[in-house]
């Protein structure tokens, strides 16, 4: 299924959650910030929310900037 | 030097251990940064907010700033209110801790800030508990509006941000120093360590500098310049400069009068 | 948070440990910045900086012809009446003073508004004793609206008043308010006001800040000087002033500098104010000041008025009568004597020869 993670469609298996993505993508989730469906989501309810079709997820994390 | 004992720089309840506020942004490499923080002795770092490239791997940048520092994570990329709420908002969730630098560009080509919506972002922001530090353009009526909306520091720039052309607004910037009862810091446009001290000179509280650091040929050496230059500002402002004498001019005396009989 | 909380804060401040410690370079320094801290202003009070009086009023004179230009305001006073409940000690007004007490009625304000109007003067200054019975606040109103035609600036120098009256009083044409303190010492003016509704320090002293709320567009404060220490009177109204220009940035915020004079009661100020006393406490406030308006009237002689005219001075009196309908009857007794009575044609003439251009209107309402 798609869901759409920063701005771009991606596949996702279904039953993902999203600290199971955040992994399988190589990131250490103590580094990212996570906003789905544009609510932040808590760290502490990544482990249980499973991705559904057509969910936005934007994972960011800190930057060099001034 | 009685006047430096009881020098402190207190925004949003913290003291300020250093008046050199600085960014990590266009360094070489990442890894400089330690070194760089120590060598200018700042105490307030600034981060940026991006979405994760999940190509371009890269170390957290938050491990390379030393523990006693404060965050101070950035709005940048935020072109109205809203989204810098969002930018903040998403900023705090990361426990990093509750200061923002508020940063509303809707303009590319100048990169000037947005000093509307950055009123209206502080006022959301400021009622959530955040610490506000507004960046924005050199105006009386803004910054009062600012401060009323709740910023616990107010940044005017010097001159457009990464231009380093120096403090090109300076008359604006005094008049703020003057009016506002809430610590002016110098964002943007400082280029030189002599640029810096003169801001510090003027009466401003604190100066933040990222471009011109970053990107000197010795970034660790132009930021212990930058810390010391901070410094020598900060204590020629409280030592009170001399007189200036204007040219001697042969004017009338105006007081004569009280001498005749 | 008023005035009095910047006022207190000064309540246990050693002035004359202050004054002693002001040595004459400090003086200059503080003469080459461009904004001047309240301490500094009192530094320039000090008597050390007498010694400074003429680097302070080179540079008086110089802000004064940035911000004002190379002219003078030129206004007169209108005594409405002199019934007054109260017993300031110092005041020809004083109740217990046996004088013909009378008010102009609207036939004798109108004449008397075309008496001055034939000198050319379009700012009026009205004033009143203190008694809500006999000139309540809608006959002073009724008064305004028969001057407007004729006067494009009406000032008000009355008792105090509520927002809500000073309102009605805006709406009915008057645009600018005028207020003393006398002293800013709550102790000396306890003493100096023995009686009547002027008693009350704290209603007078927010009374400058009510007419900001109520819309009127320029307000005047001031000490009269001699009452008690001049020089702490002198920092309290700078104080003043400072703080109404920087809580209401529109309003026009003007000084005077009242020196007491003798009248009909015949008390005798507390401390003698000299000339030089007075100059220096008027190059000070411009220094610290420079935006503001001073206020010169003709308490003073005229010889002193013109050498003060460059020191920054931008409204003087003229054509002044303290009585009464004293336009129509010369014989009326004043509040107080004035030094200077010459015509608005002479005081004019003197201004113009010294370079200034006297001006008779500066402001229209639309």
């Amino acid at each position: 299924m798609k869901v759409n993670v920063n701005g771009e469609a991606t596949d996702v298996q279904e039953g993902t959650t999203i600290l199971a993505f955040i992994e399988g993508k190589g990131i250490r989730p103590g580094t990212v910030v996570v906003e789905y469906n544009l609510e932040i989501a808590p760290r502490e309810t990544w482990g249980s929310v499973k991705l559904a079709v057509e969910d936005q997820l934007q994972i960011v994390s800190f930057v060099g900037g001034g | 030097m009685k006047n430096q004992l009881n020098d402190k720089l207190i925004i949003g309840g913290c003291e300020i251990k250093s008046r050199l506020l600085l960014g990590t942004g266009k360094f070489s490499s990442d890894k400089l940064i330690p070194e760089v923080v120590k060598a200018s002795g700042a105490h307030v770092v600034t981060v940026a907010l991006r979405r994760v490239d999940f190509d371009a791997r890269r170390e957290n940048i938050v491990s390379f700033i030393p523990k006693e520092c404060i965050l101070m994570p950035n709005t940048s990329g935020a072109r109205n209110a809203q989204e810098a709420v969002r930018i903040a908002r998403m900023a705090k969730a990361s426990g990093c801790g509750n200061w923002i630098k508020i940063e509303v560009i809707a303009d590319n080509r100048y990169l000037l800030p947005d000093n509307l919506e950055t009123i209206k972002a502080t006022e959301i922001l400021a009622a959530e508990g955040f610490i506000v530090l507004p960046y924005m353009s050199p105006d009386l009526s803004v910054a009062k509006k600012l401060l009323e909306a709740g910023a616990a520091a107010i940044m005017p720039l010097g001159s457009p941000i990464g231009s380093n052309r120096g403090i090109k607004t300076k008359e604006l910037i005094k008049i703020l120093i003057e009016e506002i009862a809430a610590p002016i810091i110098v964002d943007a446009g400082i280029g030189r360590p002599s640029e810096a001290a003169e801001a510090m000179e003027m009466g401003a509280a604190a100066v933040l500098v990222n471009t011109a650091v970053a990107t000197a040929a010795d970034p660790v050496a132009m930021g212990r310049a930058f810390g010391l230059a901070v410094e020598a500002g900060r204590i020629a402002f409280l030592a009170g400069p001399g007189a200036v004498r204007e040219q001697a001019e042969a004017s009338s005396p105006l007081t004569g009068f009280l001498h005749e009989k | 948070m008023t005035v009095y909380n910047e006022i207190a804060q000064y309540d246990d401040f050693d002035f004359t440990g202050y004054f002693e410690q002001v040595r004459e370079d400090e003086v200059c320094r503080i003469l080459a910045k461009t904004r001047l801290s309240v301490l500094d202003y009192l530094t320039l009070l000090a008597p050390c900086a007498e010694n400074c009086l003429e680097e302070m009023a080179q540079k008086a004179h110089q802000l004064t012809i940035q911000h004002f230009g190379n002219t003078m305001l030129l206004f007169t006073p209108m005594y409405l009446a002199n019934f007054c409940t109260n017993q300031c000690v110092y005041c020809g007004f004083n109740m217990k003073n046996e004088l013909p007490r009378k008010k102009l009625s609207p036939t004798e304000i109108e004449a008397e508004g075309n008496a001055i109007a034939q000198s050319g003067l379009k700012h009026i200054l009205l004033l009143t004793g203190d008694s809500r019975k006999e000139t309540p606040v809608s006959y002073i109103a009724d008064a305004a609206r028969l001057l407007e035609k004729q006067f494009t600036c009406i000032g008000l120098e009355v008792y105090a008043l509520s927002v809500e009256e000073y309102a009605q009083l805006a709406a009915a044409g008057v645009d600018e308010m005028t207020m003393f303190q006398e002293t800013y010492d709550p102790v000396a003016y306890e003493q100096l006001h023995p009686a009547g509704p002027k008693r009350n320090y704290h209603f007078r002293l927010d009374a400058p800040e009510r007419a900001c709320q109520a819309g009127m567009r320029a307000v005047n404060v001031g000490a009269l000087l001699g009452l008690d220490d001049w020089r702490k009177d002198a920092f309290f109204s700078g104080l003043h002033a400072d703080y109404l220009q920087r809580k209401y940035p529109d309003m026009e915020v003007s000084v005077s500098t009242p020196r007491m004079q003798p009248h009909a009661g015949g008390f005798p100020p507390k401390t003698i104010v000299t000339d030089l006393n007075l100059v220096q406490y008027m190059l000070a406030l411009r220094i610290f000041m420079p935006r503001s308006g001073i206020t010169l009237s003709t308490r003073e002689k005229g010889p002193l008025r013109d050498s003060l005219a460059k020191l920054g001075v931008t409204k003087m009196s003229a054509g002044v009568c303290t009585a009464v309908g004293g336009r129509l009857h010369k014989d009326e007794v004043g509040q107080f004597e004035i030094s200077d009575d010459r015509s608005v044609a002479e005081v004019a003439a003197m201004l113009s020869s010294q370079g200034f251009q006297p001006v008779y209107k500066n402001w229209q309402q639309l």
